[in-house]
C-alpha cells in the first residue's frame, strides 16, 4: 500500500524529531534540500506584528549545517538536558508535482539530568517540502514558537 | 535603618567592593527592599524606545523593577508613564504587551484615565436615581493612577519615581552621551523585532555578566574562534563619576589572529580554543561594521537595568526585568535603521543568529548565570572574589581581563540600598 501524504509528512516529522532528541546532530542538516533551504525560529510575537528578526535564521544549507556543527564540535556551552519533541495535528496538501505544504503542532518537553521534566516549547511548523524520488526534504521549515521566552536558551535547534 | 528591622543586612568586607556577599543574590528582603530604594528610587529607568510610540494613542508595557506600566503617547505628543494598575481595586488596566488606546479604561468597573494617569470618569459616581454612589468627599483628583516622571534622550524613554533623581544627562555621564549619540543618532533607529530570554538567575548577576569583558573570550569560545572578540583585542573600560554606568569596548585590529594563536595556553588545556574552526557559510562574519570606527564590540550598561548593545553590527537594547531574586526576563529590542536597504535587512538577519538567546555568542549567559545562581544559593555569609585587574580605587582601563566595572555597580548599589558601610579589611 503506498502511504498516503499525510503519512509520510508525519513520518518525516518524527523522525526528524528522534534524530534531534536522540543527538543525532549530524542528520539534521539531511532533513533540508541541499541547494536552497530557509530555516527559521521565529516568536510568535514578531511574526503577528510582521518584525523580520528570527530567533534563529539558517537561509542556507551551510548556516543549517553550522547550526549543528557548533553543537557537535562543543564550541557552544550549552546546557545538558533531554528533549523530546510531539508532533501533532499535521496537515499536508501537495500543491505542485513534487512540492508540499505542510503544517504541524510541537511540543518540546526538556528533562534535567536529575529527572525533572518541564515544558520548553510549544509552537507550530510551516512548511514548504520536496518530494525527492522517496524522500521528503524541506525547502522552508519556519517554526512559530508561541512560547517565545525562551527557557534559557535554545542552542538545539527545534 | 530599616534594613535591620527587614533583618536582611549583608555583610560588605572590602571597602573597594573587591567582595560581594552572596545573600544579595537570594534573600527575599533585600530582593523588596531593591524594587523599592532602587527602582523606585533615585535612578531612571528605561521604558520604551520613542519609535515605538509615535501616534497619539500608541502604548507598550513595560517593567520598572518587577512593577509593570503603560509608556504611552498623548495627543500633543507629549509621554506619560503610569502603573498598570487600577486605583480603585487594583486591576491590570492593559493587558496587551503594546497596543494604541486614547484612555486607559479598567475592564472591572470601567473606571477611566486620561493617558497621564488622571481619573476622568467612574461610573455611577452620582449613583443611580439618587441612591448609591460614591460619599460627597470622593474626589477624582485624589485618584489617579500613580506616574512616573519622564525624561528622554537619543530616543530612548526614561522614568523616574523620585524627585531627588538628577536630571538625565548628568545620570547618564559623558560616555553613555557619547555612545547614544554614536548608536542611535547618527541614524533613525527601527524595531526590526524583539527577542526574550528567560534566565533562571538574579538580575544584578546580569549586571555583573556585561561589566565583565573577562569572560566574555573565556565562555563565548564562538566569538573567540572567530575574532570577534578576543583577549587579545585592543579595549577597555570606561565608567561613569558613580562607576554604575560602564561603557565596554573591543577594537578589531590586524594582528588579532596571531594573537589568538598565542594564546592557548591561557586557556588553561580547556581544549576549547579552535582558532582553525571553519564555518560552512561564514556570510554572517563577512559583514562589513557599518560604522567605520573599527569598535567590534560596545556594550554601556547603565543602573539599574539597561544595556545599549553594539554586537559586530548587531544594535539592540538589552532590558532586565526582575521576576523574583532568582529570575529576570532579559528582553532585547533588536534595531535596524530608517533607510536601510535590502541587503541591510538581510545582514541584519543574518548576523541576529550572533545575539539573543539562541545567540552563537550569547546564548550561554543564560546558561551561566544559572550556574552561578545554583552554585551560590547556600552559600549564606561567603562572598564572591572580584580582583581581577586589580583592587582598590575605581579607575578606566585600556585592558579586558578586568572586574573592576563590576565594582562600579557594587559601589553605586550599595550606597543606593543603605546598606551598613563597608569594612575596610577584607575578610
Amino acid at each position: 500500500m503506498v502511504p498516503s501524504l499525510q503519512a509520510r509528512v508525519e513520518r518525516f516529522n518524527y523522525d526528524y524529531a528522534d534524530a534531534l532528541d536522540q543527538r543525532r546532530y549530524a542528520e539534521w542538516p539531511d532533513f533540508f534540500t541541499a541547494d536552497a533551504c530557509d530555516y527559521r525560529v521565529v516568536s510568535r510575537e514578531n511574526h503577528d506584528a510582521g518584525l523580520p528578526a528570527p530567533l534563529m535564521g539558517c537561509y542556507s544549507h551551510g548556516m543549517v549545517k553550522d547550526r549543528v556543527t557548533m553543537l557537535i564540535k562543543g564550541t557552544l556551552t550549552y546546557r545538558d538536558v533531554n528533549f523530546r519533541h510531539y508532533i501533532t495535528n499535521v496537515r499536508a496538501d501537495e500543491t505542485d508535482a513534487g512540492a508540499i505544504s505542510a503544517s504541524a503542532n510541537f511540543l518540546v518537553m526538556q528533562s534535567d539530568l536529575e529527572g525533572n521534566a518541564s515544558v520548553y516549547m510549544v509552537g507550530r511548523y510551516e512548511d514548504q517540502m520536496a518530494i525527492a524520488g522517496d524522500r521528503l526534504r524541506l525547502r522552508r521549515r519556519l517554526v512559530i514558537v508561541d512560547s517565545f521566552s525562551i527557557d534559557n536558551m535554545l542552542a538545539v535547534p527545534l | 535603618m530599616n534594613t535591620q528591622a527587614h533583618g536582611a543586612q549583608p555583610v560588605w568586607p572590602a571597602a573597594d567592593f573587591s567582595r560581594v556577599p552572596y545573600e544579595v543574590f537570594t534573600d527575599p528582603r533585600i530582593y523588596r527592599l531593591e524594587m523599592e530604594r532602587l527602582f523606585r528610587g533615585p535612578v531612571w529607568n528605561y521604558l520604551a524606545m520613542e519609535c515605538e510610540i509615535p501616534q497619539w494613542g500608541d502604548y507598550v508595557t513595560n517593567w520598572v523593577g518587577d512593577t509593570q506600566v503603560i509608556v504611552s503617547r498623548s495627543r500633543d505628543g507629549s509621554i506619560h508613564a503610569v502603573e498598570n494598575s487600577c486605583a480603585h481595586r487594583g486591576a491590570r488596566l492593559a493587558d496587551k504587551v503594546r497596543g494604541n488606546a486614547r484612555r486607559h479604561v479598567c475592564p472591572y468597573h470601567l473606571w477611566t484615565y486620561s493617558l497621564s494617569g488622571d481619573l476622568a470618569s467612574v461610573p455611577f459616581e452620582k449613583g443611580h436615581k439618587g441612591k448609591g454612589g460614591m460619599p460627597p468627599c470622593f474626589d477624582k483628583k485624589d485618584h489617579g493612577l500613580r506616574k512616573l516622571r519622564i525624561a528622554t534622550h537619543g530616543g530612548l524613554v526614561f522614568g523616574t519615581y523620585s524627585d531627588d533623581t538628577e536630571p538625565l544627562p548628568a545620570y547618564l555621564g559623558p560616555h553613555s552621551l557619547t555612545q547614544i549619540d554614536r548608536l542611535l543618532m547618527q541614524r533613525t533607529p527601527k524595531v526590526i523585532g524583539y527577542l526574550r530570554q528567560k534566565i533562571a538567575g538574579n538580575w544584578k548577576l546580569y549586571n555583573e555578566n556585561v561589566r565583565d569583558p573577562y569572560h566574555a573570550s573565556l565562555l563565548h569560545l564562538f566569538q573567540v574562534s572567530f575574532g570577534i572578540q578576543t583577549p587579545a583585542m585592543k579595549g577597555g573600560i570606561k565608567l561613569d563619576k558613580d562607576g554604575k554606568n560602564t561603557w565596554n569596548h573591543s577594537i578589531l585590529s590586524d594582528d588579532d589572529a596571531q594573537g589568538l594563536r598565542d594564546l592557548d595556553r591561557d586557556y588553561a588545556g580547556s581544549g576549547k580554543l579552535m582558532p582553525d574552526l571553519q564555518m560552512h557559510d561564514p556570510a554572517m562574519l563577512e559583514v562589513p561594521l557599518d560604522l567605520q570606527d573599527g569598535y567590534k564590540t560596545t556594550l554601556l550598561s547603565m543602573f539599574p537595568s539597561l544595556v545599549v548593545a553594539q554586537v559586530d553590527n548587531t544594535y539592540a537594547i538589552r532590558h532586565l526585568r526582575p521576576k523574583g531574586p532568582d529570575a529576570v526576563e532579559l528582553h532585547i529590542t533588536y534595531l535596524g535603521f530608517e533607510g536601510d536597504t535590502d541587503e541591510d535587512l538581510h545582514n541584519r538577519l543574518l548576523q541576529v543568529n550572533l545575539i539573543g538567546p539562541a545567540g552563537y555568542i550569547s546564548m550561554e549567559d543564560g546558561e551561566a548565570l544559572r550556574l552561578v545562581q545554583l552554585g551560590l544559593k547556600t552559600r549564606h555569609g561567603e562572598h564572591s572574589v572580584l580582583e581581577m585587574g586589580g583592587t582598590g580605587e575605581l579607575h578606566d582601563t585600556d585592558y579586558l581581563s578586568q572586574e573592576i566595572s563590576i565594582r562600579g555597580f557594587w559601589t553605586h548599589y550599595h550606597q543606593l540600598m543603605g546598606f551598613e558601610p563597608a569594612a575596610t579589611e577584607k575578610v
